[in-house]
C-alpha cells in the first residue's frame, strides 16, 4: 500500500471538518476525492502534505508512519488550484527549486530539467519568467516543478479550476498520461464529476466530512452505496419492489435477477432506459440539458427519468414504451435505503 | 498642458538648489542683484578643508543614517510581516497606532522622548539618537513593507514548503527577493529621514554628537549664508547620491520593477 491514511479527524474550532477518514492508495494508482466546495477535500491534502496538522489519526507512506514528519521532510509532490509558480525566478530555476534545496548537483539538476521539460512538451520557454507564460503552461511548470524531486505521492487540489474547459480535458489527459507512463501515485481533489469519472481508477465520494464511496468510478455512479451518493452523482431513479424467486416485481414490469428475496429498491440512471414504441408510458415533463434531453415518465406512483438526444423532442403527454437494462442492474434493500 | 506643468514644477523644485550653488560660490548675492558677483572659493575651502567639524560631522551624519536604514528596514520587515502573517493580542491596536510618531509634532514627541532618554541614560549617545531616529522613520518602513507581504500569498509560501523548504531558505529564496524594491526603498527613505534630522538629533545627541544637519544650521540663524550653503550643497549631494546608488542596485538586481505589483 502506498499511502494510507487511518482515522483522521480535524476540526477548526467547533466546526468538525473531517471525521474518521479512511483511505488507501497502491503504488501506481490514481484515487480522485469528489466532493462539493466545502466538504474538506483540500483539507485531506493538505493534511496529507503536513501543511495541516490533523486532530487524530495516522498518515502512512510505505509503511513509515510521516504523521509527525515537518511538511518539508514529507517529500510530497503538491500541486495547488493556481500555479504559484515564484515570480521572480524563470521556468528553469522554478522547476529547480526543489532540487537545490535538497541539495542535489548542478548537473544531475539540469538533466532532471532536460527530462521534465520534455515530458510536459513545454520545450522552449525555460528562460521565461511566469508573467510571459499562458495559464495552461504555467500549470505545466507547476507540475514539473512537483515531480521533479521525485516525490512519493502527487497532490493535485482542482488543478485545473482556472483553465478553460478545453485546455482541461488536454492537461487531463496529459496527466493521465504522465501518471501511467511514471506509475506515479496520485491523490486528485476536484468537485467535477466528469473529471473525476474519465481520470481516475478509484474515487473517494467525500460527503458531510466523511467517505461515503469508495470505489471504481463505474461502480460509484452506477452501483453507489446510498442515496446520497447516488444523488450526488448525478440523476437517478428508484423503483420499489419485491424480489421473488429469481425476478423482481414492480409496477412498471419485471426483471430477472440473482439476489436476495424480500423487498428492494432498484436503481437506474437515467441513460440506462430507452424509449421505444409502446403505450405504457406518458411523459409528464421534460428538461433539456445541452445536447440531452430527460424526461419524467409518471408510472403509478413511480417517477422515472430518461434520457435521450435533445435532436428530437418528443411532446409531454405523448404515450411511449420503455426498455430496461436486463443485467447487471443495482438493487438496494428497503432497509438499506438511507 | 501637460509638459508646462511638468516644466513648472521641475523649476520649483530645482531653482531653490541652483540658489544655494551659486551662494556657495559666491560672496556677494542680495536682493537687487539677478545674478551675484565675487566669485569665491573660499566657502568651499573653509567647509572642506579648514572647518575642523566637517569631516568628522560628515561621518557622525553617515553612521546615523546607515544605521538608521538598516534598522529601520529589518524593524519594518519584522513588524510589517507580523501584522500580515500572524494573529497576535493588540494586534488591531497596533496597526491604529503605529503611524503616531508621524501626527505628534516633534517638539512635543522628543522631549517626551528626551526625558525617556534621560532615564535609560541614552542621553548623548549614538544608540540614543539612532532610536530617536527609528521612531520617525519605522512607521514608513511598515507602511512600505505592508502592501508586498500583503502580495506575497500564503500559497505561494506553502508551495515552497511542500519543495522541502524550510523557514531560512524560504526568507533567502523567495521573501526577500520578492520584497527587495521595498527594502531599498525603505532603506532610502529611513536614510533620507535620519540624514535630514535636525531636532531630535540636536536634543537627544545634546550638542555634542555634531551631524552634518546640525553644524549647519547654526550658519544659516546667524545669516553666514555662504558657508552655510556649502554645506547644504554638499548636504543634498549626498542624499542624491545615496538615491541613485539605490536605484541603479534595485535597477540592476531586478529583471522588473517589481514582480508583486503587475
Amino acid at each position: 500500500m502506498k499511502i494510507q491514511l487511518q482515522g483522521i479527524t480535524k476540526a477548526y474550532g467547533k466546526d468538525k471538518v473531517l471525521n474518521n477518514i479512511n483511505l488507501q492508495v497502491k503504488e501506481g494508482k490514481f484515487l480522485s476525492i469528489l466532493g462539493s466546495s466545502g466538504a474538506g477535500k483540500s483539507t485531506i491534502l493538505k493534511i496529507i502534505s503536513g501543511l495541516v496538522s490533523q486532530d487524530n489519526g495516522r498518515i502512512k507512506i510505505d509503511g513509515l508512519d510521516i504523521s509527525n514528519y515537518p511538511v518539508e521532510k514529507r517529500n510530497i509532490g503538491y500541486i495547488f488550484q493556481s500555479p504559484l509558480l515564484f515570480p521572480h525566478m524563470t521556468v528553469e530555476e522554478n522547476i529547480a527549486f526543489g532540487l537545490q534545496v535538497k541539495k542535489w548537483d548542478s548537473q544531475s539538476i539540469a538533466k532532471r530539467i532536460c527530462e521534465l521539460v520534455k515530458l510536459l512538451q513545454i520545450e522552449g520557454l525555460e528562460k521565461r519568467l511566469p508573467s510571459m507564460i499562458s495559464g495552461g503552461q504555467q500549470q505545466r511548470v507547476a507540475i514539473a516543478r512537483a515531480l521533479a524531486p521525485k516525490p512519493n505521492i502527487l497532490l493535485m487540489d482542482e488543478p485545473f479550476s482556472s483553465l478553460d474547459s478545453k485546455l482541461r480535458e488536454e492537461m487531463g489527459e496529459l496527466v493521465k498520461e504522465i501518471q501511467e507512463k511514471l506509475n506515479l501515485t496520485i491523490i486528485f481533489v476536484t468537485h467535477d464529476k466528469n473529471e473525476s469519472l474519465t481520470l481516475s481508477h478509484e474515487i473517494a465520494i467525500l460527503l458531510d466530512g466523511g467517505i461515503a464511496q469508495i470505489d471504481t468510478p463505474k461502480n460509484v455512479y452506477y452501483k453507489p452505496n446510498s442515496k446520497k451518493v447516488a444523488e450526488f452523482m448525478g440523476q437517478c431513479s428508484y423503483i420499489t419492489g419485491k424480489i421473488e424467486g429469481n425476478t423482481f416485481h414492480s409496477s412498471i414490469g419485471k426483471f430477472k435477477v440473482t439476489g436476495v428475496e424480500g423487498e428492494a429498491i432498484l436503481f437506474l440512471r437515467p441513460e440506462q432506459i430507452k424509449i421505444c414504441e409502446g403505450d405504457t408510458f406518458k411523459i409528464e415533463s421534460y428538461k433539456i440539458i445541452g445536447r440531452q434531453v430527460i424526461y419524467t415518465i409518471k408510472s403509478e406512483n413511480t417517477y422515472l427519468l430518461v434520457e435521450d438526444s435533445a435532436h428530437d423532442i418528443l411532446p409531454v403527454g405523448k404515450t411511449i414504451g420503455l426498455t430496461f437494462p436486463n443485467k447487471d442492474l443495482h438493487f438496494w434493500k428497503r432497509h438499506q435505503q438511507i | 498642458m501637460k509638459k508646462i506643468f511638468l516644466v513648472l514644477i521641475a523649476i520649483t523644485i530645482t531653482l531653490p538648489i541652483v540658489f544655494i550653488l551659486l551662494l556657495s560660490l559666491f560672496s556677494y548675492y542680495r536682493f537687487p542683484l539677478l545674478f551675484p558677483k565675487d566669485f569665491t572659493t573660499e566657502f568651499w575651502k573653509t567647509a572642506l578643508l579648514k572647518n575642523p567639524m566637517f569631516i568628522p560631522s560628515l561621518l557622525n551624519s553617515l553612521i546615523l543614517a546607515i544605521c538608521n536604514g538598516f534598522l529601520s528596514t529589518l524593524v519594518g520587515i519584522m513588524t510589517a510581516r507580523a501584522l500580515v502573517r500572524h494573529n497576535f493580542k493588540g494586534k488591531s491596536f497596533i496597526k491604529t497606532i503605529y503611524t503616531i510618531p508621524l501626527f505628534i509634532p516633534s517638539i512635543a514627541l522628543f522631549l517626551g522622548v528626551h526625558t525617556v532618554m534621560i532615564r535609560l541614560r541614552l542621553i548623548n549617545s549614538y544608540i540614543g539618537i539612532i532610536l530617536a531616529h527609528m521612531i520617525i522613520s519605522i512607521p514608513y518602513a511598515v507602511s512600505i513593507f505592508i502592501p508586498f507581504f500583503q502580495g506575497i500569498s500564503l500559497d505561494i509560501e506553502d508551495a515552497a514548503k511542500v519543495l522541502g523548504c524550510r523557514t531560512i531558505g524560504l526568507y533567502k529564496r523567495i521573501i526577500i527577493p520578492l520584497i527587495v524594491p521595498g527594502i531599498f526603498l525603505s532603506f532610502s527613505i529611513s536614510f533620507l529621514i535620519s540624514f535630514t534630522e535636525y531636532f531630535s538629533t540636536f536634543i537627544i545627541g545634546g550638542g555634542r554628537v555634531v551631524t552634518l544637519a546640525t553644524l549647519m544650521y547654526p550658519y544659516i540663524n546667524n545669516f553666514d549664508l555662504g558657508n552655510g550653503a556649502t554645506l547644504g550643497v554638499i548636504f543634498i549631494g549626498t542624499n542624491l547620491l545615496v538615491f541613485f546608488i539605490a536605484e541603479y542596485i534595485s535597477r540592476k538586481k531586478l529583471k522588473t520593477d517589481s514582480y508583486l505589483f503587475e
